[in-house]
């Protein structure tokens, strides 16, 4: 490989390797190394040449400009010291969202549980109000908070969380199978209590869970399959 | 040296006003224009790529590879019928362009011409509108 070509090859090291970019590096290959060989066959010595040829390459602005592509690690016009901080506030606030959720979900399954058992005086559903509103409100302060401590962690490192999200698509299936997952085990959950509670069947109720389980693996190996085939 | 950046807008005449003569490959089209402009325009190999992407993306210019007698693989550029429209276009509107700001560069305001230089001749007018103001 020449010098030219080297030279070529390190200012795209940072370009993202698309067709249009391959293309482009291919050209200003060509037509430098036709410079260059012009330049020694008019009896200039090899760092001469390059030399010249480096001089008036131009910047790689303009082709990244043309191309519409930015190097790596360059995202927007932001610097990354803003970007960061723009995130670390969002982070906060979905934080401070999740929690605050989370708290009313506990205060209604609070509410639920005096209201049923003073008005209707029905401990089963006062329960069962306290148990399930309670629940959704622990998961999703659990959720939050959990989430809230890794992206913090992935920030301090410097990592841009963006970048993480980028190839989301792919990855549809997990978040399917989660979701799936938490609805199965919710509803197992709200099964278990109206049958425990109206029908008094606690004993046999409790099999749902194990049910419950077996069915989340279930999904997660069909859900798996269908994400490897595509 | 005429700065490059005011002959941004410019760059797309000078690449299709050569390729409309022949057919061109990179090299060729950069050491056409230094010598065309008498070694004071050197167009940096990315200008010129950029330029030519973007006349191929507007289909201006198509391109296609032929073999040189080194066997070096070369990439040819060809300009198309719409690319000799715009650059009709592109003519007409540089000479508009050329009329208006010669009315605002008069020659007596400009620095006392060094030795030998100058041959430009400025219609008669020019000079006899710069003189009613003084």
């Amino acid at each position: 490989m020449s010098k030219v070509t080297e030279y070529i090859d390190n200012l795209f090291y940072l370009m993202p390797r698309t067709d249009a970019a391959a293309e482009m590096r291919q050209k200003l290959i060509e037509s430098s190394e036709d410079k260059y060989e012009t330049l020694l066959s008019w009896g200039r010595s090899e760092e001469e040449a390059l030399g010249i040829v480096v001089g008036e390459f131009g910047s790689m602005e303009e082709i990244c400009e043309e191309l519409g592509i930015n190097p790596m690690g360059s995202g927007t016009s932001l610097n990354p010291a803003q970007e960061m901080h723009l995130e670390y506030a969002e982070l906060g606030r979905k934080f401070a969202i999740g929690l605050s959720v989370g708290i009313i979900f506990c205060i209604l399954g609070l509410l639920g549980c005096i209201f049923f058992s003073e008005v209707f005086w029905s401990d089963m559903l006062a329960v069962t109000s306290l148990f399930l509103l309670g629940g959704v409100g622990a998961v999703i302060i659990v959720y939050s908070a959990l989430a809230y401590g890794r992206n913090k962690r992935l920030l301090q490192m410097g990592i841009p969380l963006h970048q993480l999200k980028q190839p989301g698509g792919k990855h549809w299936t997990k978040k399917a199978e989660e979701i799936a997952c938490s609805l199965i085990m919710l509803g197992a959950t709200a099964l278990f209590f109206l049958l425990g509670v109206f029908g008094g069947a606690w004993h046999p109720a409790w099999v749902l869970f194990p049910l419950g389980g077996i069915l989340c693996g279930v999904v997660s190996i069909i859900l798996e399959a269908i994400g490897r085939s595509n | 040296m005429i700065s490059s950046d005011i002959l941004r807008g410019y760059n797309d005449i000078i690449v299709l006003g050569l390729l409309i003569q022949q057919d061109s490959y990179g090299y060729n089209l950069m050491q056409e224009i230094a010598v065309r402009s008498g070694h004071t325009y050197q167009m940096k190999e990315t200008t010129l790529y950029s330029v030519l992407t973007r006349l191929e993306k507007n289909g201006l210019v198509t391109s296609y590879s032929g073999n040189e007698t080194m066997g070096r693989k070369r990439t040819y550029f060809h300009i198309t019928p719409e690319g000799t429209a715009y650059y009709q276009e592109k003519c007409a509107e540089w000479m508009e362009t050329k009329q208006l700001i010669d009315r605002f560069t008069l020659p007596n305001l400009l620095p006392p011409p060094t030795h030998g230089a100058s041959s430009v001749e400025y219609p008669a007018e020019v000079f006899r509108r710069a003189d009613e103001k003084h």
